[in-house]
């Protein structure tokens, strides 16, 4: 069930102005009603454009060059640029920089945090395969990838396969013009089951949309999209499992 | 190498790691970059951070930018403003802690001054006057809300504690706006 629209808060979020708890309301419509999607797609094209307008200043004419020799670096290239930098998932820019500002005694907790939370992931993985034998539903652990290591979830499946439902937990919140997209996978063949978003604490949930029976897919993964989501996956996965 | 003039072409060339196809880029919407981020983080030094990894941004995903989903200077702003406000939200510094008077020329409404240089790409004057003259048309109320909301990166809640203003007026001011501007934008 879509609810109802929340089309008087989308010109807020797309200014991305609205406190926590709303936004987290927003986006969970969003997951589910295309009517919404598009109404913020045009906002968020309008708000986009006030950056234009911005009173100029001129940069320093050493910025240029410092550009330039930036990218012209090896590690500047497409092939493995420091993921700290540019482009990587917010959680583990933060983890990056408040490690190195707290000092190396931080390192070591953290170092142990990750492989306390690896191992509960590897637990309820196991927990998750146990439960599939014996259950009504058909539950697919969803695992997260090296572009979201602390990354869970799990899609419950109808017994007939018609219906499915993602939960997703520990996913980082995404820039505006992106969002989570997840793919049903067969025969290297990819189709789309849904876009959704998740909140500040990475919790999400999705009502899956399939072609048909859920239980004709051998895989399902999620990718990082453009808002409004990609024919084919183009951004990189950050969940996976196999039926 | 022959340097195109259309925006899509040349982000073609940076996404085939065209180093020269970027410093024609930068020349073109450098100076809106940086303006913008100063704008958020009222830092020189901060506003050059960000235009640094915007700029290697683009470097490194130039094949993403699809020219169907908006033009390229929205896109470019919006990458700017989202690594602005990370960087400001990194360093726990609040947008609005530096923000000047109230009375500062939010939006830069009147054209540039003569001793600034002419934006050098046509389609990027263009759009400011089309967006200057759109936010002319709103009330100075919304006008101040939107500005608040964009370059402060405040919530409706801080702007209506900030202007000692009910909430429910704060959120109607900036749908009113954002809608108005919408319509007149298309």
């Amino acid at each position: 069930m879509i609810g109802p629209h929340v089309t008087d808060q989308i010109p807020a979020y797309a200014l991305d102005c609205l406190d926590e708890e709303e936004a987290f309301q927003v986006e969970t419509h969003l997951t589910v009603c295309a009517v919404c999607r598009a109404e913020l797609a045009a906002y968020k094209a309008t708000a986009d454009q006030l950056g234009c307008v911005a009173p100029q200043v001129e940069p320093p004419s050493r910025l240029k060059a410092s550009i330039l020799r930036r990218v012209a670096e090896p590690q500047a290239g497409r092939a493995a640029a420091p993921r700290q930098k540019i482009g990587a998932p917010e959680f583990w820019v933060r983890l990056y920089r408040w490690t190195m500002n707290t000092g190396p005694i931080w390192v070591g907790v953290s170092v142990l945090l990750l492989i306390a939370l690896t191992a509960s992931n590897v637990v309820l993985y196991q927990q998750i395969q146990s439960q599939k034998q014996s259950s009504e539903f058909h539950l697919v652990a969803l695992k997260g990838t090296t572009n979201a290591p602390n990354a869970s979830g799990i899609m419950v499946i109808s017994q007939e396969g018609l219906a499915g439902t993602v939960i997703v937990d520990g996913l980082p919140p995404l820039k505006m013009a992106q969002q989570y997209q997840l793919w049903l996978m067969k025969d290297g063949k990819r189709v789309s089951g849904g876009l959704f978003y998740v909140g500040q604490n990475g919790y999400g949930i999705l009502a899956v949309q399939s072609p048909g029976s859920l239980l004709n897919f051998s895989s399902f993964g999620i990718t990082i999209e453009p808002v409004g989501g990609s024919p084919g996956p183009t951004g990189e996965k950050v969940l996976g499992g196999n039926l | 190498m022959n340097i195109v003039s259309d925006d899509a072409a040349l982000m073609s060339q940076v996404a085939q790691a065209h180093s020269a196809a970027l410093s024609e880029l930068y020349d073109r919407y450098g100076r809106m970059v940086f303006s913008l981020a100063f704008r958020i983080t009222g830092s020189n030094e901060t506003a050059e951070e960000v235009t640094q990894d915007v700029f290697v941004q683009v470097w490194r995903f130039a094949e993403r930018y699809d020219p169907q989903q908006g033009k390229l200077t929205t896109w470019l702003s919006s990458v700017t403003r989202n690594r602005a406000i990370d960087i400001l939200r990194q360093q726990n510094v609040r947008p609005e802690g530096h923000a000047d008077s109230m009375d500062d020329d939010l939006f830069s409404l009147k054209d540039p001054a003569s001793d600034v240089a002419v934006e050098p790409s046509v389609e990027l004057r263009l759009q400011q006057q089309q967006v200057r003259r759109a936010l002319e048309q709103l009330p100075e109320e919304q006008r101040q809300a939107l500005a608040l909301a964009y370059f402060m990166g405040m919530t409706q809640q801080e702007i209506a504690e900030k202007l000692n203003m009910p909430l429910g007026t704060v959120k109607t001011r900036i749908r009113l706006g954002m809608i108005k501007l919408k319509d007149l934008l298309g």
